[in-house]
């Protein structure tokens, strides 16, 4: 009797979580550390365009004041 | 509050694209084959990238009867002459296949075909070739197995030359847009200060060119990191790229204009006049020139666009976003120039 389609989907999906994803990219990890010092980068950005941000208002401030 | 929300959420949007960007698996592919014809059976080992090919292979089947490799001439549907290879062999990167070395082929070069069980059908163009010797009618047909369901979980597509990089389109191609945007601004900044001649107008303007020239030259740089890997060379006469130089070059030259005249009142006027036709060449050199023009670029004429059939639904759930991020980020550098150009000249005036 045939496994009907959804069974041999589940089945697949089990083999799917065993399998490595081995090779340049992937391996050791090494797209989880690329993706991650990208986004401490993004995140450094960020905070010194929220530095620029808050000093400009100061200083927007002090024009006014004036 | 609505101002901190834009803005943060135009990075964490970002962080959201690069982590699924770098992280998202590559669809299996063909990359390389070898043919070793020096036994009376010949061997043909097929090279992948990608997710790994032995995912679903099923380790008790020593014949790996779910593979199936196909020599064929023409297209896969209405190509003439399939031969069948016996899969002898499946790694995770790499199959081997023997078969009987053939009477006739129909064709002194054959694309090679594997089906896989849930990764679809991979394929290789010009994989297999011969000497003229063998050409003729075809020695055997081999009839192909249904196409399987396809198992693996998101992936992003499998691009024959570009491979991995693909992942760069979150990148260079958002970057650009932003650009584009940003320029727009100090376009239509640059007409209403010579239609009103209100300084804000200019100082808008200013920081608009400043900004898209930044981005400007991001996009080169990230473009020539792309070249490298897929043209092979840092930089190639193409009309898309010559003219994103250029048009780098042409805003240069407007930082240049103000920066040599800056006590001149005569300078917003020229600024804009200059702004207004840089942006006319923008438009000229990277939207029209290059559509009419050979172009290695998608999109380009010789090449497809993106979007007629490698920017699949994984790829636009990260390029759009993308390209949301970067527009925000950029507009966030613009707002912080243009307080900083209002600061500055009010400093001077005071």
């Amino acid at each position: 009797m045939p496994i009907p389609l959804l069974a041999q989907a589940t089945l697949s999906q089990a083999t799917l979580a065993q399998a490595t994803l081995d090779g340049y990219f992937f391996g050791s990890g090494k797209a989880a550390v690329v993706a991650a010092v990208v986004m401490v980068i993004l995140v450094g950005i960020g905070w010194a365009l929220r530095g620029m941000d808050k000093r400009l208002t100061e200083l927007e401030k002090e024009q006014l004041e004036k | 509050m609505t101002g901190k929300l834009w803005k943060w959420g135009g990075i964490a949007l970002l962080m959201v694209v690069v982590w699924r960007a770098f992280t998202t698996p590559m669809q299996p592919g063909l990359v390389a084959s070898e043919v070793d014809k020096s036994l009376d059976i010949w061997e043909i080992t097929l090279t992948s990238a990608g997710y790994p090919l032995d995912f679903n292979a099923n380790p008790s089947d020593p014949q790996h009867s779910d593979f199936q490799l196909v020599l064929k001439s023409g297209d896969m549907n209405t190509g003439i002459a399939t031969y069948c290879a016996e899969v002898t062999a499946v790694e995770s990167h790499r199959i081997v296949g023997r078969f009987t070395p053939p009477d006739t082929l129909p064709a002194p070069s054959m694309d090679v075909y594997l089906m896989t069980p849930g990764a679809g059908s991979l394929m290789l163009r010009h994989a297999f070739s011969v000497q003229g010797s063998i050409q003729g009618l075809p020695a055997e047909n081999c009839a192909l197995g249904e196409e399987q369901p396809y198992l693996l979980p998101t992936t992003i597509p499998f691009q024959p030359t570009i491979l991995e990089t693909i992942r760069n389109l979150m990148f260079h191609v958002p970057m650009w847009f932003a650009m584009f945007f940003i320029m727009g601004l100090g376009f239509v900044a640059s007409i209403r200060f010579m239609l009103s001649g209100d300084i804000k107008f200019d100082q808008r303007a200013d920081a608009a060119a400043r900004t898209g020239l930044l981005f400007g030259i991001l996009g080169l740089i990230t473009g020539a990191v792309w070249a490298r890997f897929t043209w092979g060379a840092w930089w190639v006469s193409d009309p898309q790229l010559n003219g994103a130089l250029v048009t780098v070059l042409v805003y240069s030259g407007y930082r240049i204009l103000r920066a040599s005249t800056a006590d001149d009142d005569r300078v917003p006027r020229l600024a804009a006049a200059y702004n207004v036709f840089a942006f006319i060449l923008l438009v000229v050199l990277l939207m029209i020139l290059p559509k009419y023009n050979e172009s290695l670029h998608p999109g380009k004429d010789g090449s497809p666009g993106f979007n007629t059939y490698d920017l699949d639904n994984t790829l636009r759930l990260m390029f759009y976003p993308a390209v949301i991020g970067w527009g925000a980020l950029c507009y966030w550098i613009y707002k912080l120039r243009l307080r900083m150009i209002r600061v500055g000249r009010a400093l001077i005036n005071r």
